[in-house]
């Protein structure tokens, strides 16, 4: 078995992974996943990114063992997808919520509970966590059945969550799921991060991955056509964004000039932008914070306290805290990372994957380092603007 | 039209070089092969599914936790059948057939025959509907929560699939397990229903029609539960001295008293006396040992052979056969003014009270009985004479009464004249003045039916009994459910259960019953057709007890005939099933995509 330079052995490895889908005759018809190698280190957010049908989701089953490869190996921790030892280690959240529709969220909760051999009194506490986290504390009592599209994705990431999982893998997670719900997931993701837990998350929906991944991989094709850190793949060297307090007019001619003769051309300065989602996100949380009632799925309450990380005797009075201030713990419990900058990712940053995509395949090599905090956004340079401001003649 | 012999089949060329007989070419002979074929192809796709890529689950049989996995499964399955108003349709249809069936019995119009023919359709409607509902249910169960990948989920914990498994089959019990319970329960509150009513009657008409004070009638009524022993007919009959006996009155008081009942209720007062001792019971049986009739056919043989009387046209094996035959036959037969005698070895005599005996015997007479009023004899009766006990002895009793024949027909015997051994000697003596011979049916010519518990433990028994062939075919609903989809294999398991219940008509189809085979010129291909139909047969089975014809008879199905369908359908048939079953489920691609 393979491992990181670090010394840590690899969580999912995949080498030369090849799956073929054949008919009822044997004859080879769809080449979902051609030679696909792939190693995914402990700690690590990864993001296996591509357009549909490019073989995310069959790479996905292959390491859940619902698929069996063709040919080359894909192991997790270091054994065979099939091997049953190695389930109780890992949380799968579905592409789509594929649950029992008759039961009610706590009931299944409490079925899978059950197959992780928990007792009752963790089941019971895990469930009601969980259920407070994704927001079904008040849909919680109704079969999932009757769940819209977003509650069931909200139920399909607590039954993944149940067992605290060191790997957690989510197929499209976000894909359903309000602004609210997409935040939490991410916050979750964070958060587990932090805890240094495995994710593997796989989706075509850039936004999810571009705020929490550390290293991505592009498919297309069922091929990888890239591999490298996430900043790496977005930053534009080219373009600088200088981002302070409102500046009055004096001071935004100065920084002009200064720029200017530095010979670095026309220069642009602006107001930054609110994204759409952290936009959303304030106006909902100033909702909820005066208690408006919602009959479908609430936002949630952070991050369920087992999932943390804390103590199992510090529950009960977290889960009265989180109870108490909802609303204010979305912005509390998140990564240790602040979230602010995201307002200022530069828009253009797609581009580049795309242009990664069609021109560059197979462009860096895995990079050596042990595992780095989450992607830090391409934050502005703040020497760069305290430089400026104090010697404005330089 | 194309003469059928004109066909040919290669199957068929096995034949012993001469042409086979024209019944080889039937339709049913083409079917038998297409069915072959169907087999082969069927079993080819299972096992192609179950090697799908030579990969499959890793490990996987352990068993710590198991109990714990299973009954999560089996809970999820039955509260799915339960949630999707499954079990709320079958117990209304339950709720709403078992009382129709009680209000629509009447059978032959008596007490006995209602209370036998709601038993028959309320447990053997019960037993079909569940039986159906097994295979509907199990043939669903994995295939279903493939088709809707749910399974996704469930396979990513750490649950073995050896435990998904198990856990299915035990969650369709389940749903078996509880509905007959029950149905059973149903039946049973059925019959006391029944028997309250017609007591309550019975002391209602004892008071207006029999003119007794009440109390006197309910001690009358009451009494007739405490009838024992044997009698004869009229103020002879052991419920007139039971009640005379209650009363504090003589016989023939009691007897005028009955004689103002209407005709019907004193037929019904004998027949719930027959209903209570002998089908609200639950009862064994042991018959007298065959008689080897091989020294009377080599005495005949011989006979023939020394007086050169051989017949040239048959064989020694023919011959031998027929001589068997009519040693058989004439063993079995007794003619007017013969008699016979059995020995029938079986329990040893209880003192207790409960304990009762009685003969069970089917006879036809060489030609048919008219009625003979001089004698007081009805048509299509029997007189004999029945001696039970070591003649000669005191403990020897004699009874002699008409029964009705090409039927079963029983009478209950003194206790005591059963040896301390268990020893009982029976006598038959052909009586009947219309001088014909008495003809006893080959199986079961004579029995003896002795109590050996309630009809709580008959009926329990019985349930017990419908139980297992639902567990087969839960098995192989499962099964089919890991390679097939619901539809298919929903269709697949019911032609097995038909099929498996149509076994005696495919052999008769087949020729490969007594009845067609000419024992002198059994060719390769017959022995083949014989073979294959007996292993299909015996592979198919999914039981072998009758368990609701002998509960109507009071006949319990007995621990160790349960016990052997335990073991032979149970442990190794469902065994083996399930066991394909999780093999399938190990090997086979959950997330397959068929291009």
């Amino acid at each position: 078995m393979m491992a990181s330079p670090g010394g840590q052995p690899l969580v999912v490895e995949c080498v030369a992974l090849t799956k073929v889908f054949a008919d009822f005759w044997g004859r080879q018809r769809v080449l979902a996943v051609d030679k696909l190698d792939l190693d995914i280190r402990p700690g690590e957010v990864f993001g296996l990114l591509g357009p549909n049908g490019s073989g995310k989701s069959t790479t996905i089953k292959i390491l859940l063992g619902l698929l069996y490869p063709t040919s080359g190996a894909a192991r997790i921790f270091g054994r065979l997808p099939t091997d049953t030892a190695i389930k109780s280690r890992i949380g799968f959240m579905p592409e789509e919520s594929y649950l029992y529709r008759y039961l009610n969220s706590y009931e299944t909760l409490d079925y899978y509970g059950r197959l992780f051999k928990l007792d009752r009194h963790e089941r019971n506490r895990r469930t009601e966590q969980l259920i407070e986290m994704v927001g079904l504390k008040r849909a919680g009592k109704r079969p999932v059945g009757t769940y819209s599209k977003g509650m069931a994705r909200r139920i399909g990431l607590a039954q993944a969550l149940i067992n605290d999982p060191d790997l957690l893998i989510l197929d499209e997670p976000t894909t359903g799921l309000d602004p609210i719900g997409t935040r939490q997931i991410k916050d979750v993701i964070a958060t587990l991060a932090h805890r240094g837990k495995t994710i593997l998350l796989c989706s075509h929906l850039l936004a999810d991955v571009e705020d929490v991944c550390h290293r991505v991989a592009i498919m297309y094709g069922g091929k990888r056509q890239a591999l490298d850190k996430l900043d790496r793949l977005l930053e534009r060297r080219e373009v600088t964004q200088i981002t302070a307090k409102s500046l009055d007019d004096a001071t935004v001619r100065r920084i002009r000039e200064v720029v200017t003769s530095a010979g670095r051309g026309e220069v642009e300065v602006s107001h930054p932008r609110d994204r759409l989602e952290d936009l959303f996100m304030r106006v909902v949380g100033n909702a909820q914070r005066s208690n408006l009632a919602t009959s479908g799925a609430d936002s949630m309450g952070g991050v369920s306290s087992f999932l943390a990380g804390q103590d199992a005797r510090q529950t009960g009075r977290n889960v009265v805290e989180s109870l108490v201030d909802a609303g204010l713990k979305q912005e509390e419990s998140p990564p240790p990372e602040p979230q602010a900058p995201k307002s200022m990712t530069p828009t253009p940053r797609r581009e580049v994957i795309t242009q990664l995509v069609s021109d560059t395949p197979e462009t860096a090599v895995p990079s050596p380092a042990a595992v780095e905090a989450p992607a830090k956004q391409s934050k502005p340079d703040e020497n760069v603007l305290e430089r400026l401001m104090k010697n404005p003649g330089e | 039209m194309m003469h059928p012999s004109h066909l040919s089949f290669p199957l068929l060329m096995l034949a012993d070089g001469a042409p086979p007989p024209d019944s080889l070419y039937s339709f049913f002979m083409i079917m038998f092969v297409f069915v072959v074929i169907m087999v082969l192809v069927t079993l080819v796709y299972v096992i192609r599914r179950a090697m799908d890529s030579g990969a499959g689950e890793v490990g996987g049989w352990e068993v710590r936790g198991a109990l714990g996995r299973i009954r999560a499964v089996a809970r999820i399955t039955l509260a799915e059948a339960i949630r999707t108003k499954l079990v709320f349709g079958l117990v209304v249809i339950i709720l709403i057939s078992i009382p129709v069936w009680w209000l629509t019995s009447t059978g032959d119009g008596t007490i006995k025959g209602q209370v036998q023919m709601f038993v028959a359709y309320s447990m053997g409607f019960t037993g079909f509907l569940l039986n159906l509902i097994t295979v509907l249910f199990a043939c669903s169960s994995l295939s279903a929560e493939i088709v809707n990948r749910q399974i996704y989920a469930l396979v990513s914990k750490p649950i073995p699939r050896w435990q998904i498994v198990a856990g299915k089959v035990v969650g369709v019990l389940l749903l078996d397990v509880g509905l007959l319970a029950l149905a059973t329960v149903a039946t049973y509150a059925g019959v006391r229903l029944t028997l309250n009513r017609f007591e309550s009657r019975m002391v209602m008409e004892l008071q207006t029609k029999g003119q007794l004070t009440p109390s006197e009638a309910a001690t009358a009524a009451a009494s007739l539960k405490q009838v024992r022993g044997v009698g004869g007919k009229g103020l002879e009959s052991p419920i007139v001295a039971t009640m005379a006996a209650a009363l504090g009155k003589t016989d023939q008081q009691i007897g005028d008293i009955l004689l103002r009942l209407p005709e019907e209720t004193r037929v019904n007062l004998r027949k719930y006396d027959e209903l209570r001792r002998q089908v609200l019971v639950s009862r064994a049986w042991v018959e007298p040992e065959k008689e080897s009739v091989e020294s009377e056919v080599e005495r005949r043989l011989n006979e023939l052979r020394t007086g050169g009387n051989m017949p040239a046209d048959m064989s020694e094996g023919a011959l031998r056969r027929q001589l068997r035959h009519e040693a058989e036959l004439s063993s079995r037969t007794v003619p007017f003014g013969a008699g016979k005698e059995w020995i029938v070895k079986g329990p040893a005599p209880s003192k207790d009270d409960k304990f009762i005996l009685s003969i069970r015997f089917k006879l036809r007479p060489s030609h048919p009985m008219q009625s003979m009023p001089s004698r007081n004899l009805e048509e299509e009766t029997f007189l004999a004479a029945w001696g039970v006990g070591k003649p000669g002895s005191d403990k020897f009793a004699e009874l002699a009464i008409p029964h009705p024949v090409e039927r079963f027909n029983e009478f209950e015997i003194p206790t005591e004249v059963v040896e301390p051994d268990g020893t009982l000697i029976v006598n038959f003596l052909n009586v009947d003045p219309r001088v014909a011979e008495a003809i006893f049916e080959k199986d079961y010519g004579i029995q003896i039916m002795y109590r050996v518990g309630s009809f709580e433990l008959g009926l329990f028994q019985a349930a017990l009994a419908m139980l297992i062939p639902m567990i087969c075919l839960a098995a192989i609903g499962v099964c089919a459910s890991t390679f097939l989809s619901p539809r298919v294999g929903t269709f697949m398991v019911i032609v097995l259960w038909v099929l498996t219940s149509s076994m005696g008509f495919v052999a008769d189809s087949l020729g490969t019953t007594k009845d067609y085979i000419d024992p002198d010129n059994i060719t390769t291909a017959l022995q083949i057709r014989m073979k294959t139909v007996e292993f299909v047969g015996q592979a198919l089975a999914i039981g072998d007890c009758d368990p609701i014809t002998d509960l109507i008879d009071g006949l319990g199905v007995g621990w160790a005939k349960l016990w052997s369908n335990t073991w032979r359908f149970v442990l190794i048939k469902s065994g083996i099933v399930t066991l394909i079953a999780v093999l399938v489920l190990r090997r086979r691609e959950l997330a397959a995509v068929i291009v």
